[in-house]
Parts: structure tokens; sequence; C-alpha cells
């Protein structure tokens, strides 16, 4: 749904975006990764026109941007910037009602579309009467992420959102994401320089370094296969298998025997988890459970090694 | 030698000091234009001297007094303040007992107790002045000729002038709600008008100037307001559409503040002089103009002259304004859909208007100054009364149209610092 055709952009000297051709399906949650000055800000903020490249063009549902009005284009793709910019002056609801009211909703549509927004993404409704400056950073971009799905968009930007918060913060809204993308199925785009994030949240990872495309692929695909050393070091060689891993949940290794006096662990956390409790514990079996702490099966110790040595030969 | 605390205080009371013991109270001439005899206050009544010089030895003490609170944290370190209260902070004790101290209370710190001293000594001084004043100009007046004049002198203005000083001094110190600072100088005022309707200070020779001029007094009021109201008006609408078109950090901004500045640096009356001859000849050239009322003298040169001294203090205000809206809100309104005209209006203006306020504060506090000069080019306005007075050898004149252009001022000068702090209580 979205098509990146050949396009470069120079800023003086500097070549921010070298020939780049990408394209991403409907639903994906794709994060830009790589390190700073890389272009993937300047690619980012290519999408919705705030920087026009220099050749190539660019397809929103086989349409180019370029023929759209920027403010009208805008106004259908939802902007979440890393300083936030939570208007001073407004109320956190007005904040979040901005772009409804650019589109001029009638007010019982604002009103009816900020309870749905409160409930998505978890806002404390005591919040709405206040200013942005009462609120903390991580509130304040839970507010930023609010205001960018308010007008129900179905593509979000964002332009590394949790870098400038807390580690507890950070976590909290990257699984908030997470669930919405799942909710949702809009498609992100997500600017990082944190391949602890790009790993966490994407479908696909771009990865790019001096404005080209590094290595393209699922997070299983970058962290097994980096295509070249850039890539490699990027990724920072040496924890790969735990972070594979990290990306996998005890529910695909389960076996269906039951084990009534192993530990437990949920069926929706990750292998690592799992084998982080095993260390923990100093035992070689988990008891699996689901959600409602109904025992559903067991994990071995084996069966970390062996999803590992699969993927690493396949 | 005490630790002197409120430099402000000590010289103020000084001055007021000084002034009752060698400046004349009352100046009594035989009619208006012999000269007259002055006398110091103490040797027209002992006991007026005693009331006005109670207060400014009470200010002159209190330039040396320190915060009565700054034992209190050192009470609650030791547990023995507890059974044995110092004799010190007894005062301090009272006054935090006082449900006016409590409620006066600011932003997490209790009112200084200094303070409220201050403002009642100051308060009490300023109305020991009046009286005084009053009194025993009624007294003179029953005694003497019908002609004879009575007129206050320094050793009235100077402990006067001292007082509101150190109310608006303690005022400003007391960094609370500008609400509540307004409602204190308002209830400093009120008994002075009260007393002025009773015909209290009939006796003495501005009163009866004032009676005398009372309906060209409100039709020079009335034309100082609309000169100013008219010129700030104007110069808003002329300055709001240079801030939108000039680029921050632009070649044609330098330009722009540049010829504004050289605006600034001409004298107001070379200024008001300047705009006759260009006008007058425009008009000879275009009679039609004179229909409308502009003329080569009067109120045109005058508004003229006004609206370009305020361009460059809203300009830069405004722009200044402009400049410091955070760069992350315009990224994010621009990236959300708003177009430059949307972005504008309901972000930027709404954002420097705080700014572009205060430049309205300088700019009307300014032009209330300045029209009084536009008297001299036959603008009208209270300035009138200041020149016809000094042409008259007239001080009581003078006054008449100089009190209230101060007042005017310091009026404005408050109401915008009122509209300041309601507009930033809200971001």
């Amino acid at each position: 749904m979205i098509e990146i055709e050949g396009i470069s952009k120079s800023f003086g000297a500097l070549k921010a975006i070298d020939d780049l051709s990408l394209k991403l399906p409907e639903g994906a949650f794709c994060t830009l990764v790589g390190p700073s000055g890389c272009g993937k800000s300047t690619l980012l903020r290519m999408i919705n026109a705030m920087i026009m490249p220099d050749s190539g063009r660019i397809l929103l549902r086989g349409t180019d941007i370029r023929t759209l009005r920027p403010d009208l284009l805008r106004r259908g793709i939802g902007y979440v910037i890393q300083s936030v910019g939570l208007f001073p002056h407004w109320t956190i609801a007005d904040n979040i009602l901005t772009v409804p009211r650019l589109l001029r909703w009638p007010e019982e549509r604002c009103a009816k579309r900020l309870d749905e927004i409160v409930a998505l993404t978890e806002i404390d409704p005591l919040w709405l009467t206040r200013y942005p400056r009462q609120l903390s950073g991580g509130q304040q971009q839970r507010i930023g992420v609010a205001r960018a799905l308010a007008a129900d968009p179905d593509i979000i930007l964002m332009d590394e959102p949790f870098a400038a918060l807390d580690p507890p913060s950070r976590a909290n809204l990257q699984d908030e994401m997470r669930r919405i993308h799942a909710q949702s199925k809009k498609t992100i785009i997500f600017v990082t320089h944190d391949i602890d994030e790009a790993l966490k949240l994407a479908s696909v990872i771009v990865l790019m370094n001096k404005g080209r495309i590094a290595q393209l692929g699922t997070p299983r695909e970058i962290l097994a296969k980096p295509a070249n050393e850039f890539v490699q070091s990027f990724i920072g060689g040496g924890a790969t298998h735990l972070r594979l891993l990290d990306l996998e949940q005890v529910s695909t290794r389960m076996r269906p025997q039951m084990a009534e006096q192993a530990p437990a662990i949920f069926a929706h956390a990750s292998l690592k988890d799992a084998l982080n409790l095993m260390l923990t514990e100093g035992c070689t079996l988990l008891a699996v459970q689901d959600q409602n702490g109904q025992r559903i099966g067991t994990l071995h110790i084996a069966d970390l090694i062996e999803a590992n040595d699969h993927r690493g030969t396949a | 030698m005490p630790q002197i605390r409120n430099r402000v205080l000590l010289v103020l009371s000084i001055a007021g000091g000084l002034a009752i013991g060698f400046a004349g109270f009352l100046d009594m001439a035989p009619n208006r234009l012999a000269r007259g005899v002055d006398s110091a206050v103490w040797r027209l009544s002992i006991g007026a001297s005693a009331a006005i010089a109670a207060p400014l030895v009470a200010l002159f003490l209190l330039a040396f007094a320190a915060r009565p609170f700054e034992a209190r944290s050192g009470e609650l370190n030791n547990p023995s303040s507890f059974e044995t209260p110092h004799p010190k902070p007894r005062i301090a004790l009272i006054l935090r007992s006082v449900p006016l101290g409590t409620r006066l209370e600011g932003r997490g710190r209790p009112i200084d107790p200094r303070s409220i001293a201050t403002l009642i000594a100051a308060a009490f001084l300023l109305y020991t002045c009046l009286t005084a004043a009053g009194l025993l100009a009624k007294h003179l007046a029953s005694s003497a000729l019908p002609a004879l004049r009575l007129s206050l002198g320094a050793g009235f203005w100077i402990p006067f002038a001292c007082a509101l000083f150190a109310f608006l001094d303690a005022l400003q110190r007391m960094k609370t709600a500008s609400g509540l600072r307004a409602g204190l100088f308002a209830l400093l005022c009120l008994p002075f008008a009260l007393l002025a309707h009773f015909g209290f200070f009939d006796a003495l020779s501005l009163t009866k100037e004032f009676k005398s001029h009372r309906e060209a007094f409100m039709q020079a009021l009335g034309n100082h307001l609309l000169l100013v109201g008219l010129s700030l008006i104007i110069a808003l609408l002329i300055a709001i559409p240079i801030m939108l078109a000039l680029r921050p950090r632009s070649r044609m901004q330098r330009i722009a503040y540049a010829g504004l500045g050289i605006i600034q640096a001409v004298p107001s009356i070379a200024l008001f002089g300047l705009l006759i001859a260009p006008l007058s000849a425009l008009v000879l050239h275009l009679p039609v103009l004179a229909q409308f009322g502009i003329s080569g003298t009067g109120r045109t040169p005058a508004v003229i002259a006004l609206v370009l001294y305020a361009l460059l203090p809203l300009v830069r205000n405004g722009m200044t304004g402009l400049a410091a809206v955070p760069p992350d809100v315009k990224d994010a309104a621009m990236g959300l859909g708003f177009t430059a005209r949307e972005r504008m209006l309901k972000i930027d203006l709404p954002l420097a208007l705080p700014a572009l306020v205060s430049g309205l504060r300088v700019v009307t506090v300014q032009a209330i100054g300045l029209a009084s000069v536009a008297a001299l080019i036959g603008a009208g306005g209270l300035g009138t009364f200041v020149f016809q007075g000094i042409g008259q050898y007239a001080l009581d004149l003078v006054l008449i149209g100089a009190i209230p252009i101060i007042l005017l001022a310091l009026g404005a000068d408050l109401g915008f610092q009122l509209l300041l702090s309601a507009m930033r209580a809200r971001t």
C-alpha cells in the first residue's frame, strides 16, 4: 500500500537518501532503523510530504502523494515525534481532537471518538481537562500517540517517539503500540536508532545505512542471517541467539504433556523468559499455563536448543 | 551597626524625614499671582508633624527588620524549642495566627510579615499627609482673605510620594496573585476618593483650580484617552501584518527594525513638529482630506506620531513571541495537517499573544506619557493643563494635568499586569 520508487534527496552536499525503493504491505509494523544520519527520519518525513524528494515518487494506495494537497494528505496520516509537540495552550482533550477538528467533524462525533481513543490508549479521563505541562514525559507521549490515532488514519508515522523517555515508560508504551497495532491493523512506520526496540516491535525491519537499505526482513531473518558486516555490527553480533529466543513465544515450542511439580510460565511469555526462569529455578522443565492459570503443557530445555538449531540450519 | 535589609525603605524614609524637617508643607499666597510664603509642617502644627513622623520612623525601622520566619526551620530541628518557646519569634507566631496571614499565602511561601507592616505604615503615612493637608488648609483658610491660595509644597509631596512608593514596593515584594495586589491598591485609594468627594480638600488651591476647570478637565481626559486608544488600535492594525510578513532573522527584519528604531530615537516634540509641514502640504493639495478632519496640526499628526512610536515595541515583542513558539510544536502542527493559515491563527498567534500583550503594555504606558506632549501641536489632552500651567506659572494647573497622567500610566500598567498573569496562569 506504500510504494516508494527510486527516491533520492540531498541536503547541500550531503546525500540523505540515495535511490531508495521500498514496498510496504498494508497492516505492516515497519521499523526504520540505523545509525544517526542514515536517512531514516528523512525517509519518514517524505511519506507525509514534510520533505519533498529530489527524484523518484511515493505512492499511497496507488496515488502519487505529489498530486495531493499536503495538509489534506497529512490529516489522513498519524504523526508522532520524539519531542511530542503537544499544543501547550490547549487541554489534553483538545490536543487529542486536533485532527478531527481540522477535518471539521461534528462535535458529537468528536466526543464519541474521544471516548474511544481514551479507552484504546488507556488514558486516565482525569487528564482530559488538564494542560500538557501538568503531565510527565511518558504521559505526554501517550497523548501524542492518542492524537495521532484520533482521526483513525490507516497509516501512522512515528519518529523516535519513545527515545527521550525513561526505560519503564518506554517499555510500557512499546507494549501499548504492539497491542494497538494488533487491535487496529494499522500500517505503522516507526523510526528508531535502538535495534532492540526495532526487534521488539517490528513485523518488518528496514535497516538503513548512508541513505540506502542495508537489509530488509523480519526480525528473525535479520538476526539469523545478517546480510553484511554493517548489519552484523549494528545488531551487535554476540547475543544473537538470546535475541532470537526473545522473539518467540513459549506456546510455539510447548509439548502437550502435563507436569504438575515444575515451576509455571505463561504461554505468551518469550522463550528468553523461559530460559531465564530455568536458570533462576535451576530446573530443566517448566509447566506452561494459559492466561487463566490453567496448565496446558510443558517446556523442556531441549526445546529451546532444538528451536534454535532448527532455525540455524534452515 | 544593624544590617540594612531594604534599601528602598531606608532611602524613602530618610527623604521623607528630611522633607518634613526642611521643606515647606503648605504655601500661602495672598492671590494667584503673588509669591507665597511656605512653612514647614512643624511650624504649622506639632501634632500633624508627629503624626507624619511616626510612620516614617516605622518605615525606617522596617528597613532593618529581618524576616521573622527565618527562625522556623531551626525550631523544627531543635526539639527543646517546643517546651521553651523563644521569646523572639512571638510576633511572627501572632501574625501567623491572624487569618489574613494564612489567607494571603503566596506560592507555597507565607507572606513576609514585614511587607504587611510596610503596607500598613505606608497607608498610615499617606493618610496622615492627606488629613494634615486638608485640616491645616481648612484652618488657615477660615482665618484669612478669600483670595488666599494654599498650595501643597515639597514638605507634603515628598512624604506623600514616599508613602506611595513604599506601598507599591511592599506590594511588589509580596509576590502574591496580582488580583490581590490590585485589590489592596484599590483599598488604599478608596478613602481618598471619599474624602475628596465630601469636600475635605476644598480649602486647597489645587482643589479650587480643579473645580473651576472641571469641564475642561473632563474634555481633556476624554481627548487624551481617545488619542491613546486610537493610536494603539491603528498601531496594532499595522504592526500585526508587519509581524506576519517579516521572516525571523531575515534581511527585511533587520531593515524594518533599523527604520523603526530611528523613529524611536527622534525626540517626541521634534517628531510632532516634523509632521506638521508635510501634512499641511498634503491637505493643501487634497482638500478632500480636510473633510475627514485631517489637518497639519491637532489630532492627526499626534496620532501618526504615537503610532510610529508604538510600532517598534509591538513588532519586536510580537516577533520575539512568534520566534519563541517551540519548534516541535510547529513541526507537530505541520505534520498533523494544519495549513499555514490555520497554524498561524490557532497555534503561533495564541502562543505569541503574551509577548505581544507585554509589548502593548510598554506601548500604552509610553503613549499615555507622549500624548501629553501632543498638546503642544494642538491635539488637546491632559498635557494642555501642564503647558498652560507652565505658561502661567501656576503649579496647581500643572498638577491637574500631571497627576491624572501618572495615574493613567500606573493604572494601565497594573491592568496589563493583571491581564498577563491571567494569561500565564492558563499555559
